[in-house]
């Protein structure tokens, strides 16, 4: 009954409320649009940045000086069969030394590092590349071979096109040149320092560098939606210890040894979540993120003191009213219930209206293409920027939001419940 | 069937004796062609104009003086154009070779592998003569290359500390001089053209008085035609003058940048 009241009261009371209605949809709007967007960002990085270091997780085998994994098979199986929740497992050899080119057209460009990649057990996460000419599917097969995918940036400096032969320079492990007429299977659009990566595959890049074919440096684990990504990182590293020397947590870049530092005579595994290759990036987007927070705080807190003379007003207001009800036999708590429930159903409906105009914002400011801002390329897709929403951060949101307008209303609540029945009635209107 | 066997049998010694005399005859070229064109009693020192020309573009101009001591396998190069690169230093001991950088005053360690200057020469370019050494003759023949009788040879790195582990070399008959050379990768492309049209006689030995380099990595087709990156160097005023062992050490190039 008292819900009933509370929402008839609502609709009644419309014009006293619109205030505070257009307070509430504007500061929910402006919490989605700005957490769509930094959640968006961040997701966008960690998505980028998976495909370039190696997954949600990278395995890297160090001997001596040699970055080295004897038998990828063994620890791909070991992940695999270990019940953990793993997307995908593949192994990968990475070349990232300083003295890799493409030449195309009198053109070359530096890179900074060479993914081999296998196909068979990675093409579905490669696939995923923004991809702008080709795809993935042109490494497939015997076609495949000498096939390679190059960034939009790399395809423009060199002046090449799919299907281009162009000549790609490495020097092997033992220090000689070498060098592969490799076909352009795909270009994808990045321009970021992600960008700054050729995919190839491994098999290929390992006959190059003069290794076994079967050969590995890396294996990349990538994790299902939703994983705690250092929890997983150490599930894993605790799996691998079992059977390999591995290197303690490494929760960040800056915690693991140089490579003089380290000192291993037998093979011993690195286990790095992508946080740890992303620590630093990861503190810009959460100062963001916390930036945004901020400015959402400070527009409750205006929301907040209106909520509060507005319902001070309204109590006042509706002093005969309430004695009316008082009169008829509702309790203090009923009353004070009355109006708390008018503020909940106030806080709803606005942060619904909110919550699809900010879905609207976040559409709308997908749109421009961005690309021509320096900084953008890292957080954005192909020059535009994607949003994420999770249903927790929009019930996060949510709860902030109710939390903060019922307690504004819980003083002007409670002494509407506490205002004598009589006294209420006597007052003038 | 015993005498077929036999007469098989004494084919393949004999052939194998043939071979290794053959190749055992390729060393031998290979030792006087390092032997014609390395100073060991003395220094040697001259100035050097490397001109590289992009396909197509522009071109760029680097002038160093080289002095060089072959008997301690040690160079020291010195930049002195462009303004932007001069005081830019290579000194070589031994295994070693550092870049001197005057802005930051500071010597990185580099590799002979890498390229001289941003050119088609590397570094190695300006070591002394050591093919003897660094490589083992495969095959070889005769071959006419403009109006030089040529044997050619086919080369194959015997370490992996020379920059290409296969080359083919033109060596003129008369007087085992090297007048051309391809460089070419482990996959066996060719990665460089290297001719030498003409020595200069200094003492008793030869020097180089120019050198075309064309990297087969970097080329273009303009107007149908294919033109590669291509640098020219060449190589004035050689002396064998004696140089102060100062000379090749690090104080020197930081002295000559505080001048």
């Amino acid at each position: 009954m008292t819900l009933f009241l509370a929402m008839r009261n609502l609709i009644l009371q419309k014009r006293r409320y619109v205030l505070i209605a257009v307070a509430i949809t504007a500061g929910f709007a402006l919490v989605t649009l700005q957490s769509g967007a930094a959640y968006g960002a961040m997701e966008t990085v960690m998505i980028k940045a998976a495909r370039y270091f190696s997954g949600h997780v990278s395995v890297t085998g160090y001997r001596k000086k040699d970055n080295v994994i004897e038998n990828p098979e063994a620890i791909i199986a070991a992940v695999r069969d270990s019940g953990l929740p793993v997307r995908t497992v593949s192994k990968r050899t990475i070349y990232a030394g300083k003295e890799a080119r493409l030449f195309f057209g009198g053109n070359s460009v530096r890179l900074r590092r060479q993914i081999g990649f296998d196909f068979e057990n990675e093409s579905s996460e490669l696939s995923r590349l923004p991809f702008t000419e080709g795809g993935i599917e042109g490494m497939a097969g015997i076609e495949g071979h000498n096939g390679i995918i190059i960034s939009r940036a790399a395809a423009r400096l060199l002046g090449a096109r799919l299907g281009d032969d162009i000549s790609f320079y490495l020097t092997s492990d033992s220090g000689q040149h070498n060098t592969a007429t490799m076909i352009v299977r795909g270009i994808f659009d990045e321009t970021s320092i992600f960008g700054y990566a050729t995919y190839m595959r491994n098999d290929d890049l390992n006959c190059l560098l003069q290794r076994p074919e079967g050969a590995a440096t890396e294996i990349a684990v990538y994790a299902k939606e939703g994983v705690n990504i250092v929890r997983f990182a150490e599930k894993i590293r605790t799996l691998l210890s079992r059977s390999h020397a591995v290197f303690p947590p490494i929760l960040s870049r800056d915690d693991f040894p140089s490579k003089k530092n380290r000192n291993t005579e037998a093979e011993t595994l690195a286990v790095m979540s992508l946080d740890a290759h992303l620590d630093q990036i990861k503190d810009l987007l959460d100062a963001f993120l916390a930036g945004s927070y901020f400015i959402f705080v400070v527009f409750m807190l205006i929301v907040m003191i209106g909520v509060l003379n507005t319902y001070r007003v309204m109590v006042y207001v509706r002093t005969r009213e309430i004695g009316t009800m008082r009169a008829i036999g509702m309790q203090r708590d009923q009353v004070r219930a009355l109006f708390l429930l008018e503020a909940s159903g106030l806080v709803t409906l606005s942060s619904a209206t909110g919550f699809a105009i900010g879905l609207m914002l976040l559409y709308a400011a997908g749109l421009p293409d961005l690309s021509g801002i320096t900084a953008s390329a890292l957080f954005t897709e192909s020059g535009r920027l994607r949003f994420y929403l999770s249903p927790g951060i929009v019930l996060a949101n949510f709860l902030i939001m109710s939390f903060t307008v019922l307690l504004a209303a819980w003083g002007p609540a409670g002494r509407a419940g506490k205002m004598p029945p009589a006294q209420a009635l006597g007052k003038e209107s | 069937m015993k005498k077929y066997l036999m007469v098989v049998l004494a084919f393949f010694i004999i052939s194998g004796a043939i071979y290794a005399d053959t190749i055992e005859d390729y060393k031998k070229i290979l030792r006087k062609v390092d032997e014609n064109v390395t100073f060991k009693k003395s220094d040697l020192s001259a100035e050097y104009t490397i001109v590289k020309r992009d396909p197509g573009g522009s071109a760029s101009t680097t002038v160093a003086a080289m002095f060089r001591r072959d008997s301690t396998d040690q160079f020291l190069i010195l930049v002195l154009e462009p303004v932007s690169d001069k005081g830019k230093g290579y000194l070589k001991i031994g295994d070693n070779l550092w870049l001197y950088d005057p802005v930051g005053r500071s010597f990185t360690f580099t590799s002979a592998k890498e390229r001289f200057q941003n050119s088609s020469a590397r570094n190695s370019d300006f070591n002394r003569s050591n093919f003897s050494n660094d490589y083992s003759p495969v095959t070889g023949k005769q071959e006419k290359l403009g109006r030089f009788d040529c044997t050619v040879l086919e080369l194959e790195a015997v370490s992996n500390k020379v920059s290409f582990p296969k080359m083919k070399m033109w060596i003129s008959e008369n007087d085992n001089l090297v007048r051309k050379m391809e460089d070419y990768s482990l996959s066996g492309q060719l990665m460089r053209t290297t001719a030498v049209p003409s020595y200069q006689k200094v003492g008793k030995l030869w020097v180089p008085q120019s050198l075309v380099i064309l990297d087969h990595l970097n080329s273009k087709v303009i107007s149908g035609k294919t033109e590669f990156e291509k640098t020219t160097i060449t190589v004035k005023n050689p002396s064998l003058a004696d140089i102060p062992d100062s000379v090749y050490t690090k104080e020197y190039l930081e002295k000559v940048n505080t001048k």
